[in-house]
Order: structure tokens, then sequence, then C-alpha cells
């Protein structure tokens, strides 16, 4: 009944905000690239086997040079930008939904297990999530990746051991909130497991604050990634993100082949304003207070 | 108070030795200095006469209390590379890298004041609309990417100003500083314009929702109804009252500065301690790292006690626990 | 190809000229510089990179001088002598200054020779036993065997004031430097500028050039910006992409040059080999090398990623050096001929190829991670998998070190700024293992009796000609082994302000001793 509700509320103030529906917009033709686009293009980017050298750094098609087939023109491997945005986009979107997925999975488990039982337990938690928020994330990922060495699965790591800190302290400080509760108190008085009461019954209402965290981390991940990316620490080169292809072409930027950055540069900055849009619109819908 | 003061030290104390302990644990995965300052043809023995010279035939635990005892007598360790104290390298290059940010902080005020307190006064007007949508896209902007942009149009196509560097500085007070030749401003405006994006957009967003927060206080109300002017009104009681979460974040922005300063300093081969930072990284040269992530730890930590502190001087009700 | 986003740059001109002011350059015979990076070091027994070589060479002076293009000539030492087999007397020039007024005696290079040894750097004197002062003009050194290229070395090896370096503490030479050289230091701040003023008294006449400014400027594309903006006045390792661009300039010229610098891959010659799933490494057959000679097209590497601006590799060495053989060329033994690489897998029994990794840097050599990325494309036409392993150099030497336990195939450079084939034979051909200095490099466990038997006769002959043609057999049996496979050197592209004249040395040395600037 509420859900309901609150869904054709949420419905009618999205389509009173030009921005929310721009958000949409975007984030759908966005998700149509990265999850079709792949299929569409007819180049892996990857397969070093389809590349023609020969084909390097051609202009977009509608310049002097242009080559009809390569649509934004070509990179220094002769990889046709189209595809290398489109599967770079995929990588980039790929590694910030997993980072936040793993974030959000870890961060939310130790905030209930903080707030819920207190003590030493809280005690370490937020000590060491003390000690990481005196740090900037973007250090700390580049300071993890130095250490690492390139690599997707290493971006993943270090990304969620960047993001785990906000959702901790978010639902730790909910979960104090809820364990006072009558609803709480009485399920343990009916001698439910801890687990059971924490699942069933805390879980469920501290949730709804981490959909705004959640939707702008993976924003805030992606752009993170391509930071580490453009460093020459982020992904490798045979796996090029969109701040990979931004660093490749940062190269070879003033020698007049500004296509090879300026157009991933567009893609990551419409994905993540999308996100951002719509993040906007979720944190005044869900939770007026976190203005 | 004094509780307070002497809590925060003991938790900055901590944090200091936590990422020391850690930065000196990753550490040990990446490559091994010592072939960054031995010729490739070197023989055994030589790069063992090298590991010698650099401390680093000790084992990780020992050169980890080697360092700590140092740390004791105020010696931060010598850099591989350079052969000279870490912290005297990076020290050296601090006013650089505090230059960029104060005055990208700067620009992020004077833009962004104005704009949040217009957004927050006429939450429905078209304008404040199009302020908050844009300043989601000065989030949303990668900042290497937009200087990029800003070089290669400004600088290489336009020549309006320089693509990098640091320009002339003249001591003052001790510190050498960009900021008091005309050459020198010409040099800081690009990267400073990079560095502040971000900044801009968030302080916007919290300066809008401060206003909003604040106009609906009742003695707004009463201050229009008594007939103070609206300007008098929203300078006056609104953005004094509104400045208060503004203050913190320009404290959290700090740090994110320093951080994303390492990159803006990298594309303008500004010579910051960001820069440092990057090329130490490439360099696996520990002893830089290590200084560089406690002296930041370090001011940040400052930073959010001075935040603290202005909290309880803008609004007396806000007492320090 | 390249099409300006902006064409209102032209209307720009005239308010940019405005504003170039102030950062004129070539006024009163200043020059500034950009260099990909800053000086690391002043004291030339720290440590060495291009950048730090550079200033040594300007603040310091050898005995023996290194000349533009790879010759020896006289530098501190005015002459010298081989006494006898392994004893040479090197008489120094009288009443050389340092800058701090001293003058050079053979004590300062005995206490160069002494603190050298013990130091980062005691590479450089590896083939020196000992040394001391026999009279007032004269400095004997004696090497462990007869060493005929012992002035090559010496020209690696910057001499020292001792009463400065005791006087101003070991740490600090790396800060306050003095030398003989024709330049000394007068502004150093890191990152931003190095700057060296004229030091009149220098022994070979006084620099035309007054003041030089170094400024690191470590991205190609700003360091470009930085040149046509005005604010360098030559700018080192011209990005290969901005060739074109900064020719179409005017006022600027692009020079470029050959480097020492060969890019190599090394094989593998062991019996099973770390990173191919086989029992048996494949690349023991000489026919699976020859097969990957033979699949890499190195004039397309050069066309597509070198934008032209590469030399393809005839041998492991230059023309100019020591051990080369005149006639001789990988390029016309195996030249890029796929049909026939797959025939020559198919003898050896590859014909479905096998699957390995590539060890390559991702920032030490000009587009390292291109050409690795062109390689894969290449070998997979002969059936080879090449998985790229990409790493900074910070990880990449002490990764690939022999035993290269985790290697199978490796891209590197080496230069022989020596002008010597014998030093990079030893290190990279002879068996390793067996003899201490030999075999160190030898990441590919190449092992060959007769190459290490030539080796070292080469070593023990004080005769120059005579190593030149033990070497020259070196190569000859090489190049039919393929141990290794030579790609390409690099070119030094450098590109200038019309009115500066200079022209770039062999071994990247910018020396603005030898720079003139017009008006």
């Amino acid at each position: 009944m509420a859900a309901t509700f609150l869904k054709s509320q949420f419905v009618f103030n999205w389509r009173r905000n030009p921005p929310a529906i721009l958000g949409t917009l975007i984030l759908v033709v966005c998700t149509g690239l990265v999850v079709f686009g792949p299929f569409l293009v007819r180049q892996n980017p990857y397969d070093l086997t389809q590349l023609n050298l020969m084909d390097s750094f051609l202009p977009p098609a509608w310049l002097d040079g242009g080559n009809p087939a390569y649509l934004l023109g070509t990179d220094g491997q002769g990889r046709d930008l189209v595809a290398a945005i489109v599967h770079g986009a995929r990588i980039s979107a790929l590694i910030g939904l997993s980072a936040m997925a793993l974030a959000c999975t870890i961060g939310t488990t130790l905030g209930l297990i903080a707030g819920f039982y207190g003590g030493r337990v809280d005690a370490l938690i937020m000590r060491v999530a003390d000690v990481q928020l005196s740090f900037p994330s973007m250090l700390i990922a580049l300071f993890l990746m130095s250490a690492f060495g390139t690599g997707i699965d290493k971006v993943l790591i270090a990304l969620t051991a960047v993001g785990w800190v906000v959702y901790a302290r978010t639902v730790r400080g909910s979960t104090l909130g809820e364990v006072q509760k009558e609803y709480v108190q009485a399920a343990r008085v009916a001698g439910l497991s801890n687990a059971r009461i924490i699942v069933k019954h805390v879980l469920p209402n501290v949730l709804t604050p981490l959909i705004v965290i959640a939707t702008v981390q993976v924003g805030t991940f992606i752009l993170i990634e391509a930071s580490l990316s453009f460093l020459g620490v982020g992904v490798p080169i045979t796996q090029p993100s969109l701040g990979l292809l931004i660093k490749n072409g940062f190269d070879v930027l003033f020698s007049g082949l500004w296509w090879t950055s300026v157009f991933p540069g567009l893609m990551i900055m419409a994905m993540v304003f999308g996100i951002n849009l719509l993040g906007d619109f979720l944190r005044d819908e869900l939770n007026p207070r976190l203005k | 108070m004094f509780a307070y003061t002497v809590k925060r030290l003991f938790q900055m104390l901590f944090v200091l030795w936590a990422v020391s302990v850690l930065v000196f644990l990753m550490m040990s995965f990446t490559g091994d200095p010592v072939y960054m300052v031995v010729r490739i043809d070197a023989t055994d023995a030589e790069v063992e006469n090298a590991r010698r010279i650099l401390g680093l035939d000790r084992s990780l635990p020992e050169q980890y209390w080697f360092f700590l005892t140092n740390l004791m007598q105020g010696e931060f360790g010598n850099s591989y590379v350079f052969r000279q104290p870490a912290l005297d390298l990076i020290v050296e290059r601090l006013p650089a890298t505090l230059e960029i940010v104060l005055v990208a902080m700067a620009i992020a005020a004077i833009v962004a004041i104005p704009l949040g307190v217009f957004a927050g006064a006429n939450p429905g007007h078209p304008v404040s609309r199009f302020i908050m949508s844009g300043s989601l896209l000065g989030i949303s902007l990668p900042g290497f990417w937009v200087g990029m942009m800003l070089i290669y149009v400004l600088a290489v196509e336009l020549r309006l100003f320089p693509s990098s560097g640091r320009g002339e500085t003249l001591e003052f007070l001790g510190i050498r500083t960009s900021l008091l030749t005309a050459n020198g401003w010409h040099h800081i405006l690009l990267p400073a314009i990079t560095l502040s994006f971000g900044t801009t957009a968030i302080i916007l967003r919290i300066t809008r929702a401060g206003m909003m927060e604040v106009m609906r206080q009742d003695y707004i109300r009463f201050a229009r109804a008594k007939g103070a002017s609206r300007r008098g009104v929203l300078y006056g009681h609104g953005l004094r009252n509104g400045m208060i979460p503004v203050v913190t974040i320009f404290g959290l922005q700090l740090g994110d500065l320093i951080a994303f300063a390492t990159i803006t300093e990298t594309i303008f081969a500004w010579p910051g301690m960001g820069k440092l930072l990057i090329d130490s990284i490439y360099r696996a040269d520990r002893p830089v790292i290590v200084v560089y992530l406690m002296l930041v730890a370090l001011i940040f930590v400052v930073v959010n006690f001075v935040v603290d502190l202005l909290y309880t001087m803008i609004d007396p009700r806000i007492t320090v626990k | 190809m390249t099409t300006p986003l902006f064409p209102l740059r032209r209307l720009m001109a005239t308010a940019a000229l405005a504003l170039a002011l102030g950062t004129g350059s070539a006024l009163a015979k200043d020059l500034t510089i950009g260099l990909i990076a800053d000086a690391v070091h002043l004291d030339p027994q720290a440590g060495e990179e291009l950048s730090s070589n550079i200033m040594f060479y300007h603040i310091y002076d050898p005995l023996v001088r290194r000349s533009a293009d790879l010759t020896f000539e006289p530098g501190l030492a005015e002459s010298w002598a081989l006494v006898d087999d392994v004893t040479w007397h090197f008489k120094l020039r009288q009443g050389v200054r340092f800058h701090n007024g001293n003058t050079l005696t053979p004590r300062d290079v005995v206490f160069t020779l002494e603190r050298l040894k013990a130091s980062l750097m005691s590479t450089l004197g590896r083939n020196i036993e000992s040394f001391r002062e026999v009279d007032a003009s004269t400095v004997e050194i004696k090497t462990f065997r007869p060493y005929a290229v012992l002035p090559n070395d010496l020209a690696g090896i910057l001499i020292l004031n001792e009463a400065h370096v005791k006087e101003v503490g070991e740490a600090q030479v790396d800060l306050q430097p003095v030398g003989t050289g024709p330049y000394r230091l007068a502004q150093w701040t890191k990152e931003d500028r190095l700057v060296l003023e004229a030091f009149d008294e220098y022994w070979a006449g006084a620099p035309t050039i007054k003041t030089v400014t170094f400024r690191p400027i470590t991205n190609p594309a700003t360091r470009t910006a930085a040149l046509l903006t005005g604010e360098v006045d030559i700018v080192q390792d011209l990005s290969v992409r901005d060739v074109e661009r900064v020719k179409r300039e005017a006022d600027y010229s692009v020079i470029t040059r050959p480097s020492l610098l060969n890019l190599v891959l090394a094989l593998d010659t062991r019996d099973r080999s770390p990173t191919i799933p086989l029992d048996v490494n494949p690349m023991k057959d000489r026919r699976v090398r020859e097969a990957i000679a033979r699949a890499i097209d190195v004039n397309a590497i050069q066309r597509a990623i070198m934008n032209g601006l590469s030399t393809p590799s005839e041998q492991y060495v230059p023309a100019t050096h020591l051990g080369y053989l005149p006639g001789a060329s990988f390029r016309e033994m195996y030249p890029f001929d796929v049909a026939r690489a797959r025939e020559l897998m198919a003898e050896a029994g590859h014909a479905g190829g096998f699957k390995m990794t590539l060890d390559a840097t991702n920032n030490r050599y000009v587009n390292d991670q291109q050409i690795a990325q062109a390689l894969a494309q290449m070998l997979a036409q002969i059936g080879i998998t090449l998985d790229l392993n990409l790493m900074p150099r910070a990880n990449f030497f002490g990764y690939i070190r022999v035993p290269s336990d985790n290697s199978s195939f490796i891209m590197s450079g080496w230069d022989v700024p020596s002008g010597d084939a014998g030093s990079m034979y030893a290190a990279m051909f002879h068996t390793r293992g067996i003899r201490d200095g030999y075999g160190q490099v030898n990441r590919g466990a190449y092992s060959n009796p007769e190459v290490d038997a030539l080796i070292i006769e080469a070593d023990s002959t004080p005769d120059a000609q005579q190593r030149h043609e033990t070497l020259q057999k070196v190569t000859e049996i090489l190049m039919k082994d393929i141990p290794m496979i030579p790609v390409h050197y690099e070119q030094d592209i450098y590109a200038a302000h019309k009115s500066v004249k200079f022209t770039p040395r062999t071994d990247k040395f910018l020396w603005a001793y030898e720079m003139d600037i017009d008006g």
C-alpha cells in the first residue's frame, strides 16, 4: 500500500523534474551502449590481431582524411575509437558497479556489526574508519595501486578499501537508532538469534539512505578509476578503460590528435553526469534530510 | 576543551603511526628500489653494495625499527633516489602545492558562495535549477581532462596562458611564492582553475543547502517582516548561519585538493609535492612516500581540528565534545 | 591528418605576442632547455640518469673527453701512454682551476677514484685495479688485465675537488657541486629550474652562452607546448607525434639523430621456460628463434608507431662501435616474411604455435607499450599468443634480473656509450654464473663456449684493433644464433628555436658549451 503510494508520488515528482529526466535518459543511453554496444561494433579492441597498425590515428569520419569505417577516428594502435569507447565505458562501468557492490556489502556488514554489538568490535571498526577518513580517498587508492601494480582486480580492491567506510558509518548510525526501538527489544525478548534480528529487522530499516550513497559512489568510483589509469597505475593497457584512453590521448593531444582524448572524456562526463543527476533526485526524494 | 585537545592529539599520533606501519608493509610489495639506482649491468656484488649503502640489506621489521627510532630523533630518513632527507625534499615543494590549493579554494569560494546563496534563496527559479545542474556537471568532470582541455584551448591553440611550470617566484617571509609576481599569477591560474572545479561544485551545493535550511527559520521571516532589505537578510542573517557546514566542507576539501593536486601538478609540471609523490611512486622511493603520507595525514587532522574550533566560534550554541 | 579545433588562433597571435613578453628568449645569449626530468644528483658518484649526466658534464670534466660523435679526445688529461700491458700514465693539464679557485692536482684524481670505488657508482671503475700519484702532473692507473678501452671508461669518471668535498661534507656535494667544467651552479629549485652560469676561467675558453636554464617538463605534450609558447628554446625528446606540428612552425626546427639505445628482445634458451606451458622450451630451437625474428615487421613499427623516427637495427651495436661487422644486417638475414616464419615453426614442430608472456616496460622507452602491443599483433600471425606483462621501470629491472625466473621473452633497451661492443657482449652473452662480472645480464641464459672464449680473448688484449677483430667474430656467431633480436634504435628528437645553433650529441648530453645563439 505504502509502497505503491511512494511509487506514484515518486514517479509524479520525477516527471516534474527535468534534470532527473535528463539524467535518466543519459543513463538509459549509456547503459544501452555499455550492454549492447560491444555487439554492435565490428571490432574487438582488445584482440590485438584485429587491429591494423596502418590505420592508426585516423581523424573522425567527417574530417579530411577520415575513414567512414571509423566514425570517431582511431587511436595509435589503429583501434576504432567508437569500439574503444564502448568497451572502455564497459570496463569503467563494471569497475564502478562491482566496487560499489563490494564496498556496500562489506561496509554494511561491518556497520551492522559495529552498531548492533557495540563495545570493542565497534571501537575497532570505527577506529580503522577514523584512520582511513584522515586521508582523501584518491590518495589511498593511489597508494594502494602503486603497491599492487596495475590490474582490474587490483583497482577493485583499492576502490573497495576506499569505499566501505561511508556505508559502515551510515549503517552503524542508523543501527544504533534501530537497536533502541521497541521492536528490536521485543524480538530479543522473544529469543530470536542476533543474526536473525540483524537481517530480518535491522537491515531493511537502514537501507534507504544507502541507495543515494551507492548511486553517487558509482560515479565517484568511475572518476577515481579514470584518475588512477590516467596516472598509469590503474588498468593495464591491454584493457583500456576510459581513463586510460584519455591518458593515451593526452600524449598526442598537442599534435592535433584531439579526438583520442576528447571523445572518451565526453563519455565519462556523460556517464557520471547522468548518475549524479539521478542521485540528486533520489536524494531529494528518499531522504530530504540528506541534502 | 583541554581533554578534547588531548584526545585529538592521541588520535592524531595513532593515525600517523598506523600510516607508517601500513606504508612500510605495502611498499614491500613494490619493486626493489635498489634496481632504480644501480646500472643495468651491475654485478651481484655491486647490487649488494648498493643495497647496503641504502640500508636495504636489513629485514623489513629491522628497517621499520630503524625508521621509528630515527623518527624519535626527528630524522625521517633519506630518499633512496635523491640521497637527501625525505622531509627536506617535501617541505621544499610544499609552498608550491599550498599555493595552487589555496588559489583553487579562493576561486571556488568566489564562484560558489554567491551562486549558492542565490540558488538557496530562490529554490524554484529556473536560473537556480541551471546553476544546480551545472554544479553537478562540475562534479562529473574528470579533473585531469578539464586540465587537458584548458591547456589545449587556452595555452596551445589560443596561447593566452603558459602551459606549464611555476613562473617567477619571490621570497616572502622565507617562503618562495609565485603569488607576488604577475608572471607567477599568469602561471598559476590554469592549474588552480582545473583544481577548483570539483570543490566549486561541492561548496555551491552545501551553501545552497545551508541557505535553504536557514531561510525556513522563523528569524529570517521576522527580519523580512521587520522590513530589513532582502540583500541584508541574505548576507547578514542567512549566510552567517548557513556558513557552518560550508566551513566544515572547506576543511574536508583541503585534503581532497591536496590529493587531486597530484594529478594537476603532473599535467601542468607544477613543482609541488604531489608531483614528487607520483615520481616517487614510479621510482619506488619509499622514504619519500612514507613522509608524504604522514605529512598529509597531519595536515588533514590539524585542519579538521581547527574546523571544529571555528564551528564553536561561528555558532556559540555548539560546544565541542 | 591533423585538424586544428580552433582556427581563430591566427587572430589571437597578436594578443599572445604581448603576453609572451617577459618570457622572451634568446636575448643576452641566455638559453632555456626543456628536459624530460629534473636532475636527481649533482654529485657524479651518487647516481646517474640522463638529466643528471647532462648537468655533470657542464659542471665537471673527465680525464678523457668524449666528443659529440663518440671519438675520444684529451680532457683534463692532456696525454696518456701505456707503460706496460696493464699500466697507464695520464698526464694532467696544467693550471686547470676548479670553480672554487683551487688548482687541479693528481691528488684530486686519486681522491675521485678512491671515493668512486666506495660509492654506488663503483661500476664505472670496475676495470681499474689500482691508481696512484706519480708526480705533480702524472697519475698512474692499473687495470686488472690488459684492457684496451680504458680511456673510454675514464670518459665516464668526473673529477672532483678533494678540498671542496671535505669542506662541505659528503652529502652536500649533491647540492653544492664544484668541478672544473665550463659552467657552475647558480640556482637549483627542484622540479622547477636549474640555472647554470658560465665559468669564465674554463681551461678550454670561456663559454659563449652565459646562462643556461634547465626546466624539467615530464609530459611530452606539455614540453611541446612550452616550446611553442616560447617558454623554452630547446626541448629534449620531442614526442614523435609532435614532429609534424613543430615542423609547420616557421620559427622552429626539428633535429633528429639516431641514438645509441638499441631496443632488443631477449629470447629464453633454457630447457624449460617460465611462461611457456610446454615441457620443452620451443625457443631452444634456433628455427623458432628465426621464425620470431622473421615475423616481426620492424618497418611497420617504424612507420606506424615511431612515425618514421627510428632506425631499424642491423646488429647489436651501431656502426661506430668496436665489434661492428660491416655488411652484416639482421634485416637482410631475416627479413620480414610471415610465410617463411610459419614454415620454420612447422619444421620445428610448432605449427600450432604456443603461448608465452612478453615482459616490457610501460614508461621507459619511446612508445614501449605500443611496440609491445604491435609485437603481440605480429606474433599472432605465426601462432604465438603473446600475453603482455607491462610494468613501470621501478618494478621492471628487478623483475627481469638474472636468473630471470619469471621471464621467457623480454623487451628492453641497451646502449653502449663507451663505443665498444665488448662490455655488452660480456654482460649479455657470456655464459652466466661462471665468471664474475660476465653474463650478469644474460637473461635468456644463452651459453656458447666459443662465444665465451672469444669474449675473454677480447678482454685480455691491450690492442684496440685486435679487440675489434675478436669482437667481430662474436658478432658473426651471435647473428647466426639469434639469442636476441635487435629491433631498432630510437631517434633522439629535439626541437629548437631557429636562432639556436646546436648539434645533438650521440650520447644525448645537451651541452651548452658547444651551442650558440644568433643575434
